[in-house]
């Protein structure tokens, strides 16, 4: 399998009041097409800001993030729009859908700007969510808002599915069916999936691990023998 | 807790800025109308006290001097005097005349009707020496020292002006209520000494009109026993003999009447128009508050936590509000004493009143920045409100998501399923919060009705003089003789005015119309009956012609009189003699000027004066020298030419379109306020809504799109129950400004309603495109990471 993106040397730094938190200090790494990968870290360890620039929602102050060819980070703003629309899904830890949509209608809201869209009924059925497709979020659990959210970054068909803290909102229980959906999109529908997390446990269901700590990625390992969703605990 | 009010100042400063100015321009307002409106009542009730204006006159054929003694010994009286009053010509040195009212003054000391000099001194050489009104000096260039040129019985009389004054009789100089409007050249007041009076108008040791003061107690009250209605009888009965014609008290006084009505008219709007302007900025500030407590759910959570108590908590999100009312109030007051000073002195000049100074009036200053306090920490509170219900322990957690509804038009799935999925999310979001939507649909209605008004308001002098001399009345010269004269003599003036001329014989007098105990004295008219001048027309603006034995009447004398078609009333003249009638109301007729009654002229002549009789003509004129020829004819007396008075209209447009232009300012500055203020809290409280749209791929663009056709959505709505307001505003307006004096007919026409509708959509946009830097700043990552946001 090819590789579907790479970090080269990507180093971030911002204000905070008046220190300067220094977020990434050069971190280099590849991802291969169709794999699952945890970057797992504690909070300031620079996860986050990873993720926001692989995402294109944010830019480094160097270095380079390059996504099936095309180097994200030297697009316009507009390109970046366009980059998020078509190339990447995102799985936020508070949901983050609306409230005033009901189910479908917050998938619905992904597919209309999306090139290539996936058709909704199978989304909603594939992230188990059926019958509860015209229900409102205020009328669903955390887990099912998470699936919501999950089945819309999914709906737009994108190549890359950027997840942050995806069960960190969430119970033991939930948060496992909600790993479990993440990697059957990753088996069945072939994308690839970033989770960025601090829990240590998810790291025993991905292909891949990425250790970060400072702003730098300290370990990079490879999991032959990724378990099963539901084997995993923590 | 101050510091972070300070800094939630600093967070929000345009939207604070923006609730500031619609605060100060409300209190502005009230402060500077009220301020102007008391100081010019002051102003003139000083003016009339210090120089003895009448409480009451009559007007008489003739009355001996002698009588005079009589009825200033009356009980209640305290002051009566005679004055002998002729409407003569003033022949200008390019030989231009016009018409001035030649009045006497007594070579002696006088207590009433005081005149105020403004230059000059007073008459010494009762002969030749004349003291003229200041506006008709001003208008006509005349200084002390000239000599002018006065008519009098066909004989040209030289006087030399050894003085200027302003009088309390004339602040409001007019012909007479059908000119509307002062034109300080075409119309002056002419004192000389009685003497030279009696003399130019031959009436030795008589007066034809006689003013009086009443003999009351400091509170303004008669003696016990007696009351004014009686003093008048009397009076009356006394003036009988000596063809008594008309009673005028103070408040019907020509001049103190439409002062009066213009003062009050400003007192009406210093209340009116800043509280809605108050309203405005209290509603913006209720929804900013709002907005800051779910933002600050957090904070206020912790602090409950540490210990603050619910009322600190509101007191300091009320503090926030209570910190505009009292910036917004005292820059308003500042800014309204300002512009009382020069809104006082403009009246005052434009009246001629001397100005007595500024005075403050405190209870408007302080009440002023109470109403601005009280109405804003009121709204305050009820924003806030939402504070009391945050639990500490809950504000911690996150909150759960806002209940989902369906919106009503999802229940019409055949116009529903029609809708772009763009289309039905933009819907949702217009329902989804129905306040913020009714407000801004309620700001949008107001501008567009504020505007409808304003807009149609130059319709006031559409209605009022192209109405008045365009379509119910078509003469071009109303001219009335000294005396009552045959119908015939209209033969004698077609021959004297070259053709094409049309003349009809018309009778004007006063009379006192009663039904039951009310009372009201107005001009009758008795029109020929195949009138080509008057088209009189009923409400339903159909032509109507009056009908033996019938009256037709004005609707403001009908409002005035409480009477309805088919209902009788009793026409008392006050002509020599007497003569009264019970006269059945034909219809109502339409009238923008003056309140009148209208009857056939033969059947006026027959019953309530002399049969063939006419006092007056109506011209229709090609002849350029008509009013030379008429000045020089005997027994005409006044010539009232319609093109004057629509002329005096056309100047008055221009300071017309000075006040539209403030209106729609003030129009915009609202209708940009509210829709500026409300946007900007819908961005905020939907920041983590519009950052997930980011994320997802929306562009910029396309959430302002969003925004905007959220917007236009609302803001149609908004214009559509704008008109109805706009309506209503005309008609409110329409109503409280018609008085006896004049009738506005206004309703807004297809031009002022497109007017309208573009200034309103400018407004609009303008506001709107000012929220799109918001949507350009906006840190969607930030918000984002802010589960509160």
């Amino acid at each position: 399998m090819g590789i579907i993106l790479e970090a080269k040397n990507l180093k971030k730094s911002y204000q905070m009041g008046e220190v300067e938190v220094r977020a990434l200090r050069g971190a280099n790494f590849a991802v291969e097409e169709g794999s699952f990968v945890v970057i797992l870290g504690p909070s300031g360890s620079g996860k986050s800001t990873l993720l926001n620039i692989l995402g294109g929602m944010d830019v480094p102050d160097s270095g380079e993030v390059i996504v099936s060819g095309q180097t994200v980070t030297s697009l316009s703003d507009k390109e970046l729009t366009q980059y998020r629309r078509t190339k990447v899904g995102f799985v936020f830890q508070f949901y983050n859908i609306m409230a005033s949509l009901t189910a479908r209608e917050n998938v619905e809201l992904a597919t209309e700007i999306a090139e290539n869209p996936l058709d909704i009924d199978q989304i909603m059925e594939a992230v188990g969510l059926k019958e509860r497709a015209e229900h409102f979020p205020s009328q669903m659990s955390g887990g099912e808002q998470q699936r919501v959210s999950i089945a819309r970054a999914i709906a737009k068909n994108p190549d890359l599915l950027l997840c942050d803290e995806p069960t960190g909102a969430l119970d033991f229980q939930t948060g496992v069916t909600i790993l479990a959906l993440l990697a059957k999109i990753n088996k069945d529908m072939g994308k690839t999936v970033i989770v960025i997390t601090h829990n240590a446990g998810i790291a025993d269901m991905a292909d891949r691990v990425f250790r970060m700590r400072s702003g730098e990625i300290v370990e990079d390992r490879s999991n032959p023998t990724p378990l099963s969703p539901e084997e995993i605990t923590w | 807790m101050d510091l972070m009010l300070w800094r939630m100042i600093k967070h929000s400063k345009a939207q604070f800025i923006a609730v500031l100015v619609v605060i100060a321009m409300g209190i502005a307002m009230f402060t500077a109308i009220s301020l102007a409106g008391f100081n010019l009542d002051d102003s003139k009730d000083r003016y009339y006290q210090e120089n003895g204006f009448m409480d009451f006159s009559i007007s008489v054929d003739q009355i001996p001097a002698s009588l005079i003694d009589d009825l200033r010994s009356m009980p209640g009286i305290r002051a009566a005097e005679g004055r002998i009053t002729a409407e003569v010509p003033f022949i200008a040195e390019n030989a231009d005349r016009v018409n001035v009212k030649l009045l006497s003054m007594p070579s002696e000391g006088y207590e009433i009707n005081q005149l105020l000099m403004r230059e000059g001194r007073s008459i010494q050489d009762p002969n030749n020496e004349a003291v003229i009104l200041s506006q008709f000096a001003d208008g006509r260039k005349i200084s002390v020292g000239d000599d002018i040129v006065i008519q009098v019985n066909g004989l040209r009389c030289s006087l030399r002006v050894v003085g200027i004054a302003y009088s309390p009789e004339f602040i409001y100089l007019i012909e007479s209520i059908q000119s509307m409007m002062p034109a300080e050249e075409g119309y002056g007041v002419v004192y000389v000494d009685e003497l030279l009076a009696m003399q130019l108008l031959g009436m030795y040791g008589a007066y034809n009109e006689v003013f009086f003061l009443y003999d009351l107690d400091h509170q303004g009250h008669f003696r016990p026993g007696l009351t004014e209605d009686d003093l008048i009888d009397d009076i009356e009965k006394k003036a009988e003999p000596y063809g008594h014609k008309a009673s005028v008290l103070r408040k019907d006084q020509l001049s103190n009447a439409l002062i009066g009505e213009e003062i009050n008219g400003l007192k009406g709007m210093g209340v009116s128009i800043p509280i809605l302007f108050l309203l405005v900025a209290a509603s913006v500030i209720a929804m900013m508050v709002s907005r800051m407590v779910k933002k600050d759910r957090i904070k206020i959570g912790v602090m409950k936590a540490i210990g603050y108590s619910n009322r600190s908590v509101l007191g300091h999100y009320v503090k926030y509000a209570l910190t505009a009312g009292l910036i917004g109030g005292m820059a308003g007051i500042l800014l309204g004493y300002q512009i009382a000073g020069y809104m006082t002195t403009m009246y005052a000049d434009f009246f001629e009143i001397p100005s007595y100074g500024m005075k403050i009036y405190w209870a408007f200053i302080v009440g002023g920045l109470l109403l601005s306090c009280i109405f804003c920490m009121a709204f305050g509170a009820y924003g806030a409100r939402g504070s009391l219900r945050i639990l500490p322990a809950e504000s911690m957690q996150s909150e759960s998501p806002r209940e989902g509804k369906r919106i009503f038009l999802e229940s019409l799935p055949f116009l529903w399923k029609r809708l772009r999925f763009s289309q039905k999310l933009v819907m949702k979001n217009v329902f989804r919060n129905k306040k913020r939507s009714l407000f801004v649909l309620m700001g949008v209605s107001l501008t567009y009705g504020t505007l409808m008004f304003t807009m149609t308001m130059p319709g006031i002098i559409d209605e009022m003089m192209v109405k008045q001399y365009e379509e119910y009345q078509t003469m071009d010269y109303n001219v009335s003789f000294s005396r009552p004269l045959l119908n015939t003599v209209r033969r004698d003036l077609l021959h004297e005015l070259s053709d094409p001329t049309y003349v009809e014989g018309r009778i004007e007098q006063p009379f006192e119309f009663s039904v039951g105990n009310r009372e009201k004295t107005v001009v009758m008219i008795g029109v020929a009956s195949d009138s080509r001048v008057f088209n009189l027309r009923d409400r339903r603006e159909q032509k109507i012609v009056p009908r033996g034995g019938q009256v037709l009447i004005t609707e403001n004398l009908a409002k005035a009189l409480d009477v309805a078609p088919g209902d009788r009333l009793l026409a008392k003249s006050f002509l020599a003699g007497e003569k009264e009638a019970y006269l059945t109301v034909q219809d109502i007729v339409k009238q923008t000027m003056g309140m009148n009654a209208y009857m056939d002229l033969t059947d006026m002549g027959d019953r309530l004066m002399e049969h063939g009789a006419i006092n007056g003509v109506y011209i229709n004129t090609e002849d350029p020298d008509v009013v030379a020829k008429l000045r020089e004819m005997e027994n005409v007396s006044t010539i009232l030419s319609s093109q004057d008075m629509k002329d005096m209209f056309s100047e008055y447009t221009g300071l017309m379109s000075i006040m539209i232009g403030v209106l729609v300012m003030l129009s915009g500055v609202l209708g940009f306020s509210i829709v500026y203020n409300a946007t900007i809290v819908s961005i905020g409280e939907r920041k983590m809504e519009f950052s997930s749209l980011r994320v997802m791929g929306f562009g910029k663009d396309e959430i302002f799109r969003m925004i905007l056709s959220e917007n236009i959505i609302i803001s149609i709505a908004g214009i559509v129950a704008g008109i109805p307001m706009g309506y209503a505003m005309t008609t409110y307006f329409a109503e409280s400004f018609s008085s006896d004096l004049y009738t506005l007919y206004l309703t807004p026409t297809p031009g002022a309603t497109l007017r309208s509708l573009g200034f309103t959509v400018a407004f609009l946009l303008v506001a709107q495109f000012a929220t799109f830097e918001k949507i350009r700043k906006l840190d969607f990552l930030l918000a984002l990471k802010n589960r509160t946001s």
